[in-house]
């Protein structure tokens, strides 16, 4: 039965030998670059001596593990990575592909592409710098109150107001990445055939059934799969953003697992990282599977596997 | 193939591949084991293989080769090398690594087994590390009385704390390397928002900025702000003040305290409270940010951390000039450090310890190497013409004096080389040496030159400085530092923005004790114990 | 041609208002690191919104660029990103072209695979090791090869190819062409937009990559351009060293500097964009099917 089935293996291999030649040089690379270097894994699990290397040094069991979920404030920092994460995903990740499809609806050609080309720009500057601008832009004597108070809005200090944090973490997050954000999702629009628009104009179709009816469905497999590949990272909210744009009156609300765990890593704790970073990902592995398995209840050709 | 089947048949095939990965992975990990043989040998693709060959006999017999980790980008054979080749008859293999990414470069290295001979650690945390996992060499206090005895009375008579920095488990793995002189930043003011409100005297005491302060109300400009997002940086000079230091280790009647918990501190930030409360400190001091512009433009009229230089005229870059540029009638003037209630004042201080110079582990079995490199040290700190030579350069090729004549205005480095990318690139660090620091107290205050050393005394006199130099040395400190500088940053910033009433700081006071303060200071009193 | 209704222009109207309001926010960053970066050192320091400079000055850009080792760091970064995005194209092409064909033994399980590798890594030591014992230290091939065939990158591609209808494919063989000449004369031609944005992403994403070649390069001469920038920004913040920094009178402003350097750092491949854009062209694909 075994045998059968391992010569059954090798036949189907054998009848897809040109594909396998294909696979494997890339695969071997992956493999080479991504798996040999897996038993770094353990080192969370270790007391790590550098004379004695990771996979000599004396097992720790779940010490460093104990020693990250007990500091003070590991719950409060959970809390606003969730809530975070939570936002992040109904407001941030629709971003880029309602840009797209506003885009999309642009017949200018100039005018899309300037519009495309100048929104990803901020994706090029690093959040110290944005930071920088930011604190200027918002503070109280800062642009965006000069631009409210026309509206006679009395000015407000945004960045120092806990209340206002969570927004501002989300709209500069928009900011900074919803035009990178939908390249991909032009490049699944380039792939709808023009005569669909053509006849549904013909059939006197309105826009907004246009965009539901032919826009959205071709866009609804590259939705679904980056929705799969990013939500592996849900506890990574964004470090170098909330780190740069925390002040003394909002790290209470801002301070998240990344801001937690780099508190308490010392010096070469490489053992304490690599836990805090083990926890993230089993999470994430758990989404991705929950997230795969409904994606294939509802279309069974969609999903990742 | 039935696809239930099939399914059943991965999770076998799975296990399978994972078990031959592990099977790489584990013949890998032979080669894991890092070696702790000197760098020569693991420096990547560096110059070194090629030196270890180039001994002709014709050289001194006492030719000595020593691997050397430098914090900047120094170019091969610089001016810098080549002099300290020559004038100590080594042979220098320099790993020069741009400051940025010091610490993590040499972590690595450490890690996988590429331990140079001499380095700077530039956290005495991380040289506890190294020590811990046997990569340093110990160097008796004897070694260092003998071979660096200059430098030796130096520290014991003005950077004792450097010891600390050495010091780990009761041995002592290096040489401290000093900084020089005893600084703080002084505070400056906008002299020309006080007479527009009517304030004719620079502010001296606590009171006289109240009063400031009040009066500058009158004219809409808030009295003062600092970085209130800084563990150690918000409001220094006030709490100075009150004679306390919030997060530096201090004594009292041979009790170890933290400042940040000690009853001056609640002192001064019931103060600072009022004050806010008043309308004299600009809100947004929480954020850290735009202080620099915020002052230019008069938004509030008293800077607590400025630079010695920012009111040089004659540079056309300093925050004077900037602030003439726009604003003709503003201008900038020292303060003194306020007085307190007791007629104290104080502002924070690094103290005159910077870190240290460590060796490798291997080095404990050539003594001679850690000796020459002890005689190199101890000659950069303390022979004024090798300090010079290694600090500045060549006068009239590196450097000139400022006024033209004499130290009395301190040196100036000449073009290109007052670019300080440029001047390191020859090895030459700029007022202090790559292979020493900071020279030792006289000669150090001699090339700082009379006019900034009176700023300094006239206007930043009285530094203070923790116990140990860096607050966070302590045994435990990794595991609560962060912890308590967070509570710390924001227990301060809610009193004084008034977000909590001041008797907060009681429960502040608990807070630290229990997050890990009292552990701390527990650990710090063994130390200083210890040490006495 | 179609009539617009009255709505759809005001549709349109709004739609063109937000994007320019959006527009005009994210070009913000831009236009305010170049004014710094144009900027004499005291008009920098001056409070504002900084949209125009008002000395304008090369001084800033001929201070970095002729700082020892830049010019050198940007032949060094345009090469690693020009050899990246071959790599990882072609590379990644062939991996996930036979991923895409259902007749391919075990693809769930190489999907886990690659699902897996996207979520749990070994951590630098591990990695540092692999590069030192291959010899690839202080090397190119040590921040080319190692991302060649990521996750990520070979599910989308994956699933580009995934949606080319069966028919297509069938279609070729049919025709009496092999499986690698199935691929390159039709299934590539058919897939120019996701080709496009992986070499966007793995082009950008190697220009702007800093910390392997801090971990893994030695020599200065084989630096890249991002470790330059990280210097100029950093330093910054460092409170050790700005208070050595005060040694030194030459106060040159920081501001300026690290505007410039952000800036010669960021243009050239900001320009690469709208050569990319041209594959997003609606039709595109179907032109290559049924043209």
């Amino acid at each position: 039965m075994k045998h059968n089935r391992f010569r059954a293996a090798i036949r189907s291999y054998a009848s897809n030998k040109y594909l396998l030649l294909m696979f494997l040089p890339g695969f071997l690379l992956f493999l080479l670059f991504q798996y040999v270097p897996m038993y770094g894994i353990l080192i969370a699990f270790k007391d790590f001596r550098i004379i004695d290397g990771i996979l000599g040094s004396p097992w720790a069991g779940l010490k460093h593990f104990e020693y990250l979920f007990a500091g003070a404030g590991f719950t409060n920092a959970l809390r606003n990575t969730l809530i975070i994460a939570l936002l992040k995903y109904a407001f941030v990740f629709p971003a880029p592909i309602i840009l797209a499809i506003l885009l999309n609806e642009i017949r200018l050609n100039w005018f899309r592409r300037t519009i495309q080309t100048v929104t990803y720009l901020p994706h090029f500057f690093s959040w110290v710098i944005l930071g920088g601008i930011l604190f200027t832009f918002l503070g109280r004597d800062g642009g965006f109150n000069r631009i409210l108070s026309y509206f006679g809005v009395q000015p407000v200090s945004w960045l120092i107001e806990p209340s206002y944090f969570y927004g501002i973490i989300v709209a500069t997050d928009v900011w900074q990445s919803v035009g990178w954000g939908s390249i991909i999702y032009f490049a699944a629009l380039a792939g709808i055939d023009p005569t669909l628009y053509e006849a549904a104009v013909a059939d006197g179709a309105s826009r907004w059934r246009r965009i539901w009816h032919i826009t959205l469905p071709a866009l609804a497999p590259t939705i679904t799969i980056m929705l799969l590949l990013s939500i592996g990272n849900f506890l990574s909210v964004g470090f170098d953003q909330i780190y740069n744009l925390m002040t003394a009156t909002t790290s209470e609300v801002g301070d998240i697992l990344d801001t937690y765990v780099l508190r308490r890593l010392l010096t070469m704790n490489y053992e304490l990282g690599a836990a805090a970073g083990l926890f993230s990902s089993t999470f994430g592995l758990l989404l991705v599977v929950v997230a795969n398995r409904l994606v294939k209840l509802y279309d069974k050709d969609q999903g990742i596997w | 193939m039935g696809q239930r089947k099939g399914k059943k048949t991965w999770g076998l095939q799975a296990a399978l591949l994972l078990m031959a990965i592990m099977l790489v992975v584990a013949g890998c990990s032979g080669n894991n084991t890092p070696n702790n043989g000197p760098a020569q040998t693991e420096q990547p693709g560096g110059n070194a293989g090629q030196a270890g060959e180039n001994q002709p006999g014709d050289d001194q017999p006492e030719t000595i080769e020593l691997t050397w980790m430098v914090n900047d980008v120094m170019l091969p054979d610089s001016f810098g090398e080549t002099y300290v080749e020559e004038k100590f008859n080594v042979k220098l293999n320099i790993v020069s690594i741009p400051r940025a990414d010091y610490a993590q470069r040499q972590q690595i290295m450490m890690t996988t087994g590429d331990v140079p001979d001499v380095m700077i650690v530039m956290d005495p945390n991380e040289m506890k590390k190294y020590a811990d996992q046997g990569l340093l060499a110990e160097v008796p206090m004897e070694m260092i009385e003998q071979y660096a005895p200059r430098t030796k009375a130096e520290l014991d008579a003005n950077a004792p704390q450097g010891w600390y920095y050495t010091e780990h488990r009761g041995k002592n793995y290096g040489i401290p390397t000093l900084f020089g002189g005893k600084t703080t930043t002084p505070g400056s003011w906008r002299v020309d928002l006080l007479e527009k409100a009517g304030v004719t005297e620079i502010p001296g005491t606590i009171e006289e900025m109240e009063a400031a302060f009040e009066a500058l109300k009158g004219i809409g400009v808030y009295g003062m702000s600092s970085n209130g997002n800084s563990d150690y940086l918000t409001f220094q000079k006030i709490f100075g003040a009150f004679g306390v230091m919030p997060i530096q280790w201090t004594e009292r009647d041979g009790q170890m305290m933290n400042g940040a918990v000690m009853p001056e501190a609640k002192e001064a930030l019931t103060l600072l409270a009022d004050w806010y409360q008043k309308g004299y400190i600009d809100p947004e001091f929480v954020t850290g940010q735009d202080l620099g512009p915020k002052f230019l433009d008069g938004i509030f009229a008293y800077n607590d951390n400025s630079s010695i230089f920012s009111i040089d005229e004659t540079d056309p870059n300093s925050a004077l000039s900037a602030l003439k540029n726009i604003n003709p009638e503003g201008d900038i003037k020292f303060g003194p450090l306020p007085t307190g209630p007791r007629g104290e004042s104080g502002g924070w201080s690094w103290g005159t310890a910077a870190n240290g110079i460590h060796f490798g582990a291997h080095m404990e079995n050539e003594p001679e190497k850690i000796q020459r490199a002890l005689e190199i040290i101890d000659s950069v700190i303390n022979d004024e013409e090798v300090f010079v030579e290694l600090a500045y350069g060549q006068q009239g090729t590196h450097w000139e004096y400022r006024n033209g004549t004499d130290l009395t205005m301190g040196v100036k480095q000449l073009p290109p080389y007052d670019d300080t990318v440029k001047l390191r690139e020859e090895g030459i660090k700029g007022g202090e040496t790559f292979f020493g620091g900071r020279p030792n107290f006289d000669l150090f205050y001699k090339y700082y030159g009379e006019r900034l050393k009176e700023i300094n005394e006239t206007y930043a006199g009285n530094p203070v400085a923790d116990l140990f130099g860096k607050p966070d040395i302590l045994p435990s400190a990794g595991q609560y530092w962060g912890d308590l500088k967070k509570l710390k940053i924001e227990a301060y910033a809610a009193i004084i923005r008034g977000d909590q009433p001041i008797d907060y700081f009681d429960s502040f006071v608990e807070q630290w004790n229990s997050m890990g303060g009292e552990q701390l200071r527990t650990e710090a009193q063994e130390l200083y114990d210890s040490l006495q | 041609m179609h009539h617009r209704t009255w709505g759809e222009k005001v549709f349109d109207g709004v739609n063109m208002v937000l994007l320019l309001a959006l527009a005009f926010l994210t070009l913000y960053p831009f236009m305010y690191t170049l004014t710094m970066s144009l900027s004499t050192p005291v008009d920098a320091k001056m409070p504002g919104l900084h949209l125009l400079p008002m000395n304008p000055t090369l001084e800033a850009y001929n201070k970095v660029l002729t700082q020892s080792g830049i010019l050198q760091a940007f032949v060094n970064t345009t090469i690693r990103t020009v050899g990246g995005i071959t790599l990882v194209l072609v590379f990644t092409s062939l991996t996930a072209y036979p991923l895409s064909r259902k007749s391919f033994p075990h693809r769930g399980l190489f999907m886990k695979l690659f699902v897996f590798s996207m979520l749990f890594n070994g951590g630098l030591i591990p990695m540092y090791l692999l590069i030192r014992n291959l010899g690839l230290l202080n090397t190119m091939w040590a921040l080319l090869l190692p991302g060649v065939v990521t996750a990520f990158n070979l599910i989308i591609m994956r699933n580009f190819f995934q949606s080319i209808p069966e028919e297509i494919i069938d279609s070729a063989k049919i025709d009496g062409a092999g499986e690698l000449r199935t691929f390159t004369s039709v299934v590539l031609p058919l897939s120019m937009p996701v080709l496009a944005v992986i070499a966007l992403w793995s082009g950008v994403s190697h220009w702007n990559a800093w910390f392997d070649a801090m971990i893994y390069i030695q020599d200065l001469d084989k630096q890249v351009l991002q470790l330059f920038v990280r210097r100029t920004v950093i330093e910054e913040s460092d409170a050790l060293a700005s208070q050595t920094e005060l040694m030194h009178a030459t106060s040159y402003s920081k501001e300026t500097l690290k505007a410039a350097t952000v800036m010669i750092a960021t243009l050239p491949i900001l320009c690469v964009y709208p050569f990319i854009q041209r594959f997003f062209v609606k039709g595109i694909m179907l032109g290559s099917v049924k043209g």
